[in-house]
């Protein structure tokens, strides 16, 4: 601007005045004094380091097109805040050209007025304290979407450390927000199943087993605080065999489960642990190396339901006990009775007829005693005996000596008897045996005074089990009796038929021995199918 | 024919009798010693077969379910007796549980004898003391 100014010189001329006699004099004057005028103007210009028009047009350039490739939004206010600089991507978004945004504010360009007026303020301060500023502002954009912003002013200090002007950028973080929000929601609702979970939860880290944190539900069953403690502290009357299962967790990364896992320890602080069964798993936790530095336990108390399940079991192994015991010194008397009973009334008690049918009673009386004794103990024995782990049985194997020692009740009945291949089941040869012969026996037992007996015995499969069918053309019975039958001295027809009441139960009790179950079902007047299921012999 | 000696160690006398009639029955000359609890039985093994008391007995006759003394204990007695060790064994016992028959065959026992429920059975007995004995 100042490179070329004639009139100046003119002006200069004008003001030094003129006269005729020392026109040359004066022209060196003003030629000498235009030459000092253009070195200070060179001097001036070098200070000031201006520089050409086409140096700062090409640098103007170089900023706008690596700005305007700036996915972010870039721009420049001047201290009025009035943009000066706006660059292409915040250009587009605002679907102006740069002549139509320069010069105006945020209000200008119709920004909602509360976000236009902290805009604005927002600069002014970036001028006043000299500081960088960073905010975020939420946005409706054109199609309605809405989204978060991120933005900063920086002030532009000028060579005499004044605000020249304040830059700014604006970034979209609306995914980074999002994913955060996403993120907090999943947390919370993390946190909610981990408070709310009615199973215990304990997060152990490092080596040293610290508490990182621990559920309510876990803080209220070992009743006392442990966060950031280490585990040992908290729970030092806790056994060995949870020390083992961490340092199995932790060694070899795997999980450790185990239902009803004994675990004795203080909770009502009386100085003495209880016992205490748990369902647990310890999982390990990983770091992203693989390393596992800590595990999680969760536990669920099943204390209540090992206690009720070993009273039982051992009410029971009284009960077996008591019935083997009972019938077995029944037993005693009962022999003595019967012997003496006979040696004497044969011996010494002459040709009587009334003491002849006394005799009778006295026989029949012991007989049934003797049966019912030997039953009880039978029944008593299946679960008595040694609870060895048993092998596979061959039903065909069962069905033939069952058999041998009914063939002489099945030859006088002139029973007929279909039998298809049986298959081989978990269990013992012979106590399926017994089954059998209690079938068979119960088969000719109740049969049709004017029907030959026809007993069809077959087995099919089902699933992991075979079912073995056992059908007769017999009296049949209720149905409402196909559960009674099965019951301890449950007789249907105590009159006309004998029998101490026990037979199915036994079946039932030797085929429950082996995981299977036994049913029945009836017509009267047209025979009864009772069914064993087994498990087949693969079954694990 | 020569009396055989019999020691029997029974507690129920209904049995001792049984035992009677079995030899009867099968004309057994016998000459019957019984103790009626495994203390008993203890005491005449320690003193038999020593100057001046009963000699061996030819056969034991032996309850497993003896009161004070354990029928089993009086078995293991008698095999380690100085002379007498040797001598036949007939378990009788109303108990059939797997664990007595074992034991009592560790000990050399000849025959088990379940206590049966008839007369006849019982009878039986005799014939297996003349089987033990040899006598047959």
């Amino acid at each position: 601007m100042i490179l070329q100014r004639p009139g100046k010189s003119e002006a200069l001329g004008h003001n030094i005045g003129v006269d005729d006699n020392g026109m040359t004099a004066q022209a060196d004057r003003v030629e000498d004094l235009q030459a000092r005028i253009r070195l200070l103007e060179d001097q001036l210009r070098e200070a000031r380091g201006a520089r050409p028009e086409a140096e700062l047009r090409q640098q103007w350039r170089t900023f706008d097109t690596a700005l305007s490739h700036n996915l972010d939004f870039n721009y420049i206010f001047d201290l009025q805040g009035r943009f000066t600089y706006v660059n292409r991507a915040l250009l587009s978004l605002w679907k102006k050209p740069l002549e139509e945004a320069v010069g105006k504010n945020f209000f200008d360009l119709q920004y909602p007025d509360e976000l236009a007026a902290r805009l604005q303020r927002q600069i002014q301060q970036v001028i006043d304290t000299r500081a960088n500023l960073r905010d975020q502002t939420p946005y409706v954009g054109a199609a309605g979407e809405t989204g978060y912003y991120e933005y900063t002013f920086v002030p532009v200090i000028g060579e005499t450390g004044k605000v020249e002007a304040v830059a700014g950028s604006t970034r979209d973080i609306t995914d980074h927000v999002r994913m955060k929000e996403a993120l907090a929601l999943s947390e919370h609702k993390l946190q909610q199943v981990f408070s709310q979970a009615p199973v215990a939860i304990v997060v152990l880290r490092g080596p040293e087993y610290v508490v990182e944190m621990a559920n309510p539900s876990y803080c209220a069953m070992v009743n006392r605080d442990l966060v950031g403690q280490r585990f040992e502290e908290v729970l030092p009357e806790l056994g060995s065999d949870v020390w083992e299962a961490f340092r199995k967790v932790m060694e070899t990364g795997l999980p450790f489960v185990k239902n009803e896992f004994h675990v004795p320890y203080d909770q009502n602080k009386d100085g003495v642990p209880e016992d205490h069964w748990f369902n647990v798993v310890y999982h390990p936790l990983c770091e992203a190396d693989g390393a596992v530095s800590g595990l999680a336990a969760v536990c669920s108390e099943v204390t209540t339901q090992v206690i009720a399940r070993k009273e039982l079991e051992r009410a029971n192994r009284e009960l077996e006990e008591f019935a083997y015991v009972a019938s077995h010194d029944l037993q005693e008397p009962l022999r003595t009775v019967s012997i003496y009973t006979k040696l004497l009334l044969e011996r010494y008690i002459p040709e009587d007829p009334v003491a002849g049918e006394y005799v009778g009673f006295v026989r029949q009386a012991v007989g049934r005693m003797a049966e019912l004794i030997k039953d009880l103990l039978i029944y008593s024995k299946v679960v008595h005996e040694n609870d060895t782990e048993w092998g596979t049985a061959d039903l065909n194997e069962s069905l033939s000596q069952a058999l041998k020692v009914m063939e002489g009740r099945i030859g006088e009945a002139g029973a007929e008897l279909v039998v298809t291949t049986l298959p081989t089941v978990r269990g013992e040869a012979s106590q399926l045996a017994h089954v059998f012969q209690n079938l068979l026996s119960n088969s000719l037992k109740y049969r049709r005074a004017d029907v030959a007996p026809r007993i069809f015995i077959s087995a099919k499969r089902s699933g992991q089990d075979w079912i073995v069918a056992v059908e007769d053309n017999g009296i049949g019975f209720e149905p409402e009796y196909s559960q009674r039958i099965f019951g301890l001295f449950k007789r249907l027809h105590k009159d006309e038929y004998p029998g101490t009441g026990l037979g199915l139960a036994i079946c039932q009790r030797i085929v429950g021995r082996y995981g299977g179950r036994m049913w029945a079902e009836g017509r009267p007047g047209f025979g009864a199918t009772f069914y064993i299921s087994l498990p087949g012999c693969e079954a694990a | 024919m020569r009396k055989i000696r019999i020691l029997l160690a029974e507690d129920n006398l209904a049995d001792v009798g049984m035992v009677r009639e079995a030899l009867n029955a099968h004309k057994i000359a016998h000459e019957l010693h019984v103790t009626v609890n495994g203390e008993e039985a203890l005491a005449f093994m320690a003193r038999m077969g020593k100057p001046g008391e009963p000699g061996c007995p030819d056969i034991l006759l032996l309850d497993l379910n003896l009161p004070r003394a354990d029928g089993l204990d009086v078995l293991r007695e008698l095999r380690r007796h100085p002379s007498c060790a040797a001598i036949p064994v007939i378990v009788m016992s109303s108990s059939d549980a797997p664990r007595d028959r074992e034991a009592a065959g560790i000990h050399g026992v000849i025959c088990y004898f379940a206590k049966p429920m008839s007369f006849e059975e019982f009878i039986e007995l005799g014939q297996l003391i003349k089987d033990a004995l040899g006598e047959g």
